[in-house]
Order: structure tokens, then C-alpha cells, then sequence
């Protein structure tokens, strides 16, 4: 599987790559599905969402959406939810990761690349109601034995 | 056609030819599987286009392969007929698992009963941006009221909890968090779910 291209979030007026997808509980539910364009994009959209702030709760908005509805045929946010071109995502709880940092370790599936940290922010339908950074590390991985490799699978061969 | 049902073994090699011919049948069930199997059109040009076309040697290990395994099949036919209900089984199974519906809910993670008057009272959404309307479930209120309308007279509606970490779904994996939501139940048993 190849890595897959993230959803982005503007969060303190910054944005920042997320590796979640809080509009895949709403599609469910709603039974809408899109069409994957390429191999990076699986989920057949890239949605721009929004932490904002009122009287001291922060909310998460969907902002933007760029959807597939056919390979040629792209969609937005009020195409998916009529009336409105912002949406509070009420739907969500649970958490999301914010890579930071540098990467460590580039991995070819879905969100696996591993940065220096992640950003998580844990929300109740919508209501961001925690946040902490987690620090990771590279995982420890045994040398490979080149002599058990295959001789026609060997770099170079 | 006569002469075809008079005939009775009379020489050894005739006693072994009976012997052999179910396995010979046998051989020909599992080649008409092994055909039906083969990779499409698209796939054969596929790999063509990749470079990975088979080799005659290859093609010449193949033959050999399936040479000996009907050899196998002829002389030990009784064994594979005792094992090709065990594998029917067992695909059977394997299939019956595939089919099942994969909901995040289990039935011990249901909390309580409910009535979606209820439900719906606990889940008003207020935006105070108004980016969603202020009704029960914003903007699920559709796809709610479809899931409550196919609550039949002998099921009931049920809230339920995953706990984060708990095992959820039909493959097992943990739940990265908390999952909620409202369940369709009949006879102890989760018919459809609502995540909420």
C-alpha cells in the first residue's frame, strides 16, 4: 500500500498535515463514497479542516473538501453537505495526529511514516477537550541477514 | 453398451485400473478447479507487459508438478475424498465469516435500552457559529432517522460504549478510542449500528 496523502488543518493560523480522517465516520453514516484518483489517495479526498475558538471552546470545522465523485468530477463541501460551505464536525470524537518535526522513518503505507512527534488532540463530537505531544523514537529493527535473502531479490544482483 | 455393464475384472491389471479411475476423476475436478482459477485476459497481459511471462522451463516444472500430483491423487484417492469434506467445511466457514456484517459494536459493550425520543433529546447539536443545523444529530439528523425507522416491532434500540483499547469489529483490532453510539438489537443480538 502506498502512503497515503494527508488531510490538512489550520490550527492557531498555522496548517499542519494531519494523519486522520474525521469525515470517514460522517460518510459511513451517510453512505456517501468517493472515487480514489491514484494509489495515495485511497479515501478519494483531501478535506481542509479548522480548530476555531468561541468563548473558550475550540470546535473542529471542515473547511474545504476536494472530492472525488468520478475520477474527473470533484466535489466540495457544499455538494456533500447542501447550505452549508462550512461544517461543525459534531460527528467526530476521538483523536487526531498531527505529525511534527522531522521524519524519522518514511514508511510506504497509509500514515505509517514515523516524525519526530506527534501532536494529538482528542475531541468529544467535535469539542476539542484535550491535546499532548507524544515523542517517538525510531523502532529498533534486527540487521537483515543478507544470506537469507534470495539471491534474484538481492540489491544489485 | 452391453457388453460395457457384462464386463467383470478378471486379471490384476484390471482390478488396478478400477482402483485408478476415481482418482482420475478426481484429478480431472480439481484441473477444471485449477482452469476456472486461472489469472484473466487483463492479468496474462499484465504480467506479458511486466516482463514476467512464464518460462519453458518453468512451464516444463509445472507440467512435472501436476504429473506427480495426479500420480498422488490415482494411487491415493481414498485419503483426498476423506479430506475434501473437511476442506468444503472449512471454506463453508471461512465464507460464513467473510459474510458477517463487521460492526464496531459487540454485544458487550451495549450500555442500556433507549427510545429514540430519548436518543434524540441527548444529542441536539448546538454550533454557536451555526455550521450545523440545531437538531438532533445536526448534520446525521438524516441517516438517524432512516437507522430509527428500520427498528422493527420485535427489535429494540440499545446505547453502546467501546472502550478505548477494547477489541471491536470483525477482525479484532483495538479501538484507537472511545466509540459510541446507538444499536438496532433483536434477541440479544446487534443487527445494525449507529456510531455517535
Amino acid at each position: 500500500m502506498t502512503a497515503q496523502v494527508s488531510e490538512h488543518l489550520i490550527y492557531g493560523g498555522k496548517e499542519i498535515p494531519m494523519f486522520s480522517n474525521p469525515l470517514g465516520l460522517y460518510l459511513i453514516a451517510s453512505k456517501v463514497s468517493f472515487k480514489s484518483p491514484h494509489t495515495a489517495n485511497w479515501r478519494g479526498y483531501v478535506g481542509t479542516w479548522e480548530v476555531k475558538e468561541y468563548e473558550g471552546v475550540e470546535r473542529l470545522y471542515l473547511i474545504g473538501l476536494y472530492a472525488h465523485k468520478t475520477y474527473d468530477q470533484i466535489v466540495g463541501v457544499r455538494d456533500i453537505f447542501p447550505g452549508y460551505d462550512t461544517v461543525f464536525a459534531h460527528w467526530f470524537s476521538g483523536e487526531l495526529r498531527l505529525p511534527q518535526g522531522e521524519q524519522l522513518k518514511y514508511r510506504h503505507m497509509g500514515y505509517g511514516s514515523i516524525y519526530e512527534y506527534d501532536l494529538m488532540m482528542e475531541f468529544k463530537h467535535g469539542i476539542l477537550i484535550n491535546q499532548y505531544a507524544r515523542h517517538n523514537e525510531l523502532p529498533e529493527e534486527k540487521p537483515v541477514d543478507q544470506s537469507k535473502i534470495p539471491a534474484f531479490l538481492r540489491r544489485g544482483s | 453398451m452391453e457388453q460395457f455393464f457384462a464386463w467383470r475384472p478378471h486379471s490384476w491389471l484390471d482390478y488396478l485400473c478400477l482402483y485408478l479411475l476415481p482418482g482420475v476423476f478426481l484429478g480431472l475436478y480439481f484441473l477444471s478447479k485449477l482452469i476456472q482459477s486461472r489469472p484473466g485476459e487483463f492479468s496474462r497481459d499484465l504480467i506479458k507487459a511486466m516482463g514476467r511471462e512464464r518460462t519453458l522451463k518453468l512451464r516444463i516444472q509445472d507440467t512435472a508438478v501436476y504429473a506427480f500430483a495426479l500420480f498422488c491423487l490415482m494411487v491415493g484417492w481414498p485419503g483426498f475424498l476423506i479430506w475434501l469434506p473437511f476442506d468444503y467445511l472449512k471454506e463453508k466457514r471461512n465464507q460464513a465469516w467473510q459474510d458477517r456484517p463487521d460492526f464496531d459494536c459487540a454485544p458487550e459493550y451495549l450500555l442500556e435500552r433507549i427510545t429514540p425520543t430519548q436518543a434524540e433529546a441527548l444529542n441536539i447539536v448546538y454550533d454557536p457559529l451555526r455550521f450545523a443545523p440545531e437538531i438532533a444529530f445536526g448534520h446525521l439528523h438524516g441517516p438517524w432517522s432512516k437507522f430509527v425507522s428500520s427498528i422493527q416491532p420485535d427489535e429494540e434500540l440499545w446505547s453502546f460504549l467501546v472502550p478505548k483499547g477494547a477489541k471491536s469489529g470483525k477482525y479484532q483490532f483495538p479501538a484507537e478510542s472511545e466509540i459510541t453510539g446507538y444499536a438496532r438489537v433483536k434477541q440479544g443480538a446487534v443487527v445494525e449500528e449507529f456510531l455517535y
